[in-house]
């Protein structure tokens, strides 16, 4: 009975915390409006802003097939290569939402618990009570791999200039080592004052002034894309 | 920052283009001098320009004149040397920036006739900027004006402040520019950039590489390094500003000077330089850390009226003009259109804000975005873009409207409101897709033409309606640390929960384990009075504490309570192998109420039986 009511408070409690999210998200970011704003984007030449929405759009809705489709469109059209990436980080990332992910492995953690202190309590019910905990520790799983596949996306930014330099220093007058492309993703090492270290795909790495490019997670968390 | 010690090269090279010319044997011939200054007539406060040109076979030094309440700047100066048939012609110039300290009229002797400056007192005529307009140089509408010039005490060097006024508005940027001059023939190092003495003011965008050029002051020659920055004032009031610097200074000591060696000041001028002193090992050098201050000038900084003030005012003080574009002039329903509104000209421009079109019945629009392009170092003179994505809803010719930019005009010390015009825009409904489109989004591809058809991407799916779900941050929440306090939270929940049953437990445990030594204790007790009772032959006694012996150690095993031990319980539970138990209990009972004998044989058959029992209880 303690537990099952503990279990009750506690998700109580979840919902509550969603409930009063909910009001300060009614103006930010939604997968519809990024995708218009990209396909606005794509429509008026701009690749490095279109495809920056459209990743911004994927992850928030990343199976939404029309988001896969434009934005590979604009990027076969500027030139980029194809969406690249291992089976596992596909897989896992296209499931569902990472929000939606987070609240699923909650629940897989309010399953997991109560069915362990349950067991400990009735020994006799241990089969059913071990194929709950089997079934959060699955749920748990799934968030914790997202999580994992997500991760390397929190320091990719992509060029939304034209084209812009990589550069040996972080100074204006240093010399470049490669132009990047416009749309192309970049990893981001470092930031120095107004310029950015990155690395490509390929693993080379240079400054890049910092306005030439945006996160596609934006670290401030605040505003709309494009800002 | 070292100053090139090539500059040391100058007065060398004059050395040696003076002996060329002497070993030549050049006859000292007839200099015409021209002397031209422009305007004849400035206010106080500022400037002219005097340029005095010398031509002639030989060169001669061009030394500004000295005339009181005036100062001359070299901001400028050229030379050039040519030989025909073995004639020589010298040109040579030098700009001067004329600085009156006074109202008057001063007469510049050297020309003919003589030239003539006139300094009326200041402001008199300086006309206000009509609001939306800007000069592209601070020098046109405020022309810079350098603080006099003052040397430290053994001349070698001084620093100035330029600025183009003296009052400012609160948020008001101001172009400074700051000058170091050194004496050529030293060689000096600057221990930090210039910076201002008290916390009233600030500088922004200071240049990192100054600019270098050549004065005379005094008759001597200076390299003058000028930095170019932003003035912000942080406090109102009136406030002394006073620029100091950092400078080690490597100064080359000299042998004295033999007055009159060679009874001609130029050749004097020649073996006392530097040059010469090295070159026949004579002098050294000492180094000396000094920090120039600049003259104090006096800035007045007023607050901004708050009369007037228009709702959309941001805090942009200068002078501003705007416009408006479209990216196209012909689209479709649900197609994007970029709208931009420049802003240029001069002031703050970390001010300049614009919230561009909000959203309407006809357009549905996008947050703009901004992006300031600087036409100077300091960041003061430039533009500002600001673009939006906007789509149109309906079809028809459709009317934007014009967009707004208040800003603050120090000159007119008012406020103003720069409007673009209305712009229309004809919508073509459903799927006709304007040619300036396609030839647009053409230009997000390859490059390539735009294959025929209604659109280049007609693979591009089209735009998703707005479902409302939104979320705050990008970031997934598990990421976000608000939220991870609520697996947190579980997670420490249950590990308190699952502590806590094993906690109980444990403790329920530990009570069983203190009754069993309890019962034990008491056992013993029982079975001492039982061995005493068959010594003394006391059946009584021995089959009651028989009895109680046994009841404690059953009890401990079948975790009820001793008294309730009764001869149903021994069949019941021990069935036949508790027989001899039953028979106990029965002769206890019989001893209670009867009494009876019982032989010494019989109570250690007995007392055998109750150990038996006692012993093959469990271990606790």
């Amino acid at each position: 009975m303690t537990i099952a009511l503990l279990t009750l408070a506690l998700g109580a409690g979840i919902a509550l915390a969603a409930t009063g999210v909910a009001p300060q998200i009614s103006a930010g970011y939604s997968a519809s409006r990024l995708f218009d704003l990209a396909n606005a984007y794509a429509r008026d030449g701009r690749p490095g802003m279109a495809v920056l929405n459209y990743e911004r759009a994927r992850l928030l809705a990343p199976s939404d097939p029309d988001i896969h489709a434009n934005l590979s469109l604009v990027r076969t059209t500027s030139g980029l290569p194809p969406i690249t990436g291992t089976w596992f980080a596909r897989q896992v990332s296209q499931l569902a939402s990472p929000n939606i992910l987070f609240w699923f492995g909650c629940f897989g953690l309010l399953i997991v618990g109560p069915s362990l202190l349950l067991a400990r309590q009735y020994p006799r019910r241990r089969l059913a009570l071990a194929a709950c905990t089997a079934a959060g520790f699955a749920l748990m799983a799934v968030t914790l791999c997202n999580a994992l596949a997500i991760w390397p996306i929190m320091n990719e930014a992509v060029v939304i200039a034209r084209e812009t330099p990589a550069r040996v220093a972080p100074v204006p007058m240093a010399d470049s080592l490669m132009t990047l492309r416009g749309a192309e993703i970049l990893t981001v090492d470092a930031q120095l004052r107004d310029f950015t270290l990155v690395h490509t795909d390929t693993g080379r790495t240079g400054w890049v002034a910092s306005t030439d490019i945006a996160r596609v997670i934006p670290r401030s968390g605040k505003g709309m894309p494009g800002s | 920052m070292k100053l090139l010690p090539s500059r040391r090269l100058h007065p060398q090279l004059g050395a040696i283009a003076a002996l060329l010319m002497l070993a030549a044997g050049a006859a000292h011939g007839e200099s015409a001098v021209t002397e031209q200054i422009e305007p004849a007539e400035i206010a106080l406060g500022e400037t002219s320009q005097l340029t005095i040109a010398i031509v002639g076979s030989t060169q001669t030094a061009i030394t500004p004149p000295v005339i009181p309440g005036l100062e001359f700047v070299a901001v400028g100066q050229s030379s050039q040397m040519e030989s025909i048939n073995g004639r020589t012609t010298s040109e040579s110039s030098v700009i001067y920036q004329v600085i009156p300290q006074r109202v008057g009229i001063f007469t510049i002797p050297g020309g003919s006739p003589p030239l003539v400056l006139r300094v009326r007192p200041g402001g008199a005529s300086a006309p206000p900027s009509s609001p939306g307009a800007f000069s592209t140089s601070p020098a046109a509408g405020s022309a810079i004006v350098a603080s006099a010039t003052r040397l430290t005490q053994d001349g070698t060097a001084f620093v100035r402040l330029r600025l183009p006024k003296h009052q400012l508005y609160a948020g008001e940027s101001m172009p400074v520019d700051i000058q170091v001059g050194v004496r050529d023939g030293l060689v000096a190092t600057l221990s930090g950039l210039p910076s201002f003495g008290g916390d009233s003011f600030t500088l922004n965008n200071l240049s990192t590489k100054p600019e270098e050029a050549h004065e005379i002051i005094g008759g001597q020659p200076f390299t003058v390094l000028t930095w170019h920055s932003a003035l912000a004032a942080v406090r109102l009031g009136t406030t002394p500003l006073t620029i100091d610097t950092p400078l080690t200074v490597r100064m080359q000591t000299r042998r004295p000077a033999a007055a009159n060696r060679f009874g001609d000041p130029a050749l004097n001028d020649i073996f006392n330089d530097p040059f010469f002193q090295n070159f026949f090992g004579g002098g050294g050098t000492t180094e000396k850390e000094i920090t120039l201050a600049s003259p104090p000038a006096t800035i007045s900084v007023m607050a901004l009226p708050t009369q007037n003030r228009p709702e959309g005012f941001t805090g942009a003080v200068g002078h501003f003009k705007v416009s408006s574009e479209l990216s196209v002039a012909t689209t479709t329903v649900g197609d994007p259109l970029t709208l931009r509104l420049h802003i240029s000209g001069a002031g703050n421009f970390d001010r300049v804000r614009s919230a561009m079109l909000g959203s309407t019945d006809d357009w549905k629009t996008y947050p703009p975005t901004a992006t300031f392009t600087a036409a100077d170092s300091t960041g003061y003179q430039g533009e500002k873009v600001f673009e939006q994505a906007i789509i149109a809803k309906e079809s028809g010719t459709q009317t934007l409207p014009g967009l707004a930019f208040s800003y603050f005009d120090p000159d007119s010390g008012r406020y103003a409101t720069a409007q673009t015009p209305p712009v229309s825009v004809a919508i073509m409904p459903g799927a006709a897709r304007s040619a300036t489109a396609n030839a647009q989004v053409s230009n997000a591809g390859d490059g390539k033409a735009p294959p025929a058809g209604p659109f280049v991407s007609p693979a591009l799916r089209p735009d998703h309606a707005d479902t409302g779900n939104s979320v705050a941050s990008l970031v997934p929440k598990y990421f976000q640390p608000p939220f991870l306090a609520i697996p947190s939270t579980l997670v420490f929940a249950f590990a308190a929960a699952w502590l806590w049953l094993r906690r109980r437990d444990q403790g329920a445990h530990d009570g069983s384990a203190a009754r069993q030594r309890a019962a034990s204790q008491t056992t013993a007790t029982w079975l001492a009075h039982m061995e005493t009772a068959a010594a003394t032959g006391d059946a009584q006694v021995f089959f009651r504490a028989a009895r109680s012996a046994l009841r404690q150690t059953l009890a401990a095993q079948w975790h009820v309570a001793p008294h309730s031990i009764g001869l149903e319980d021994i069949d019941a539970r021990l069935g036949f192998d508790g027989q001899d138990v039953h028979q106990l209990f029965a002769r206890a009972d019989e001893a209670t109420y009867s009494g009876g004998n019982v032989d010494t044989a019989d109570l250690e058959h007995w007392k055998q039986v109750v150990l038996r029992r006692f012993n093959q209880r469990p271990a606790p």
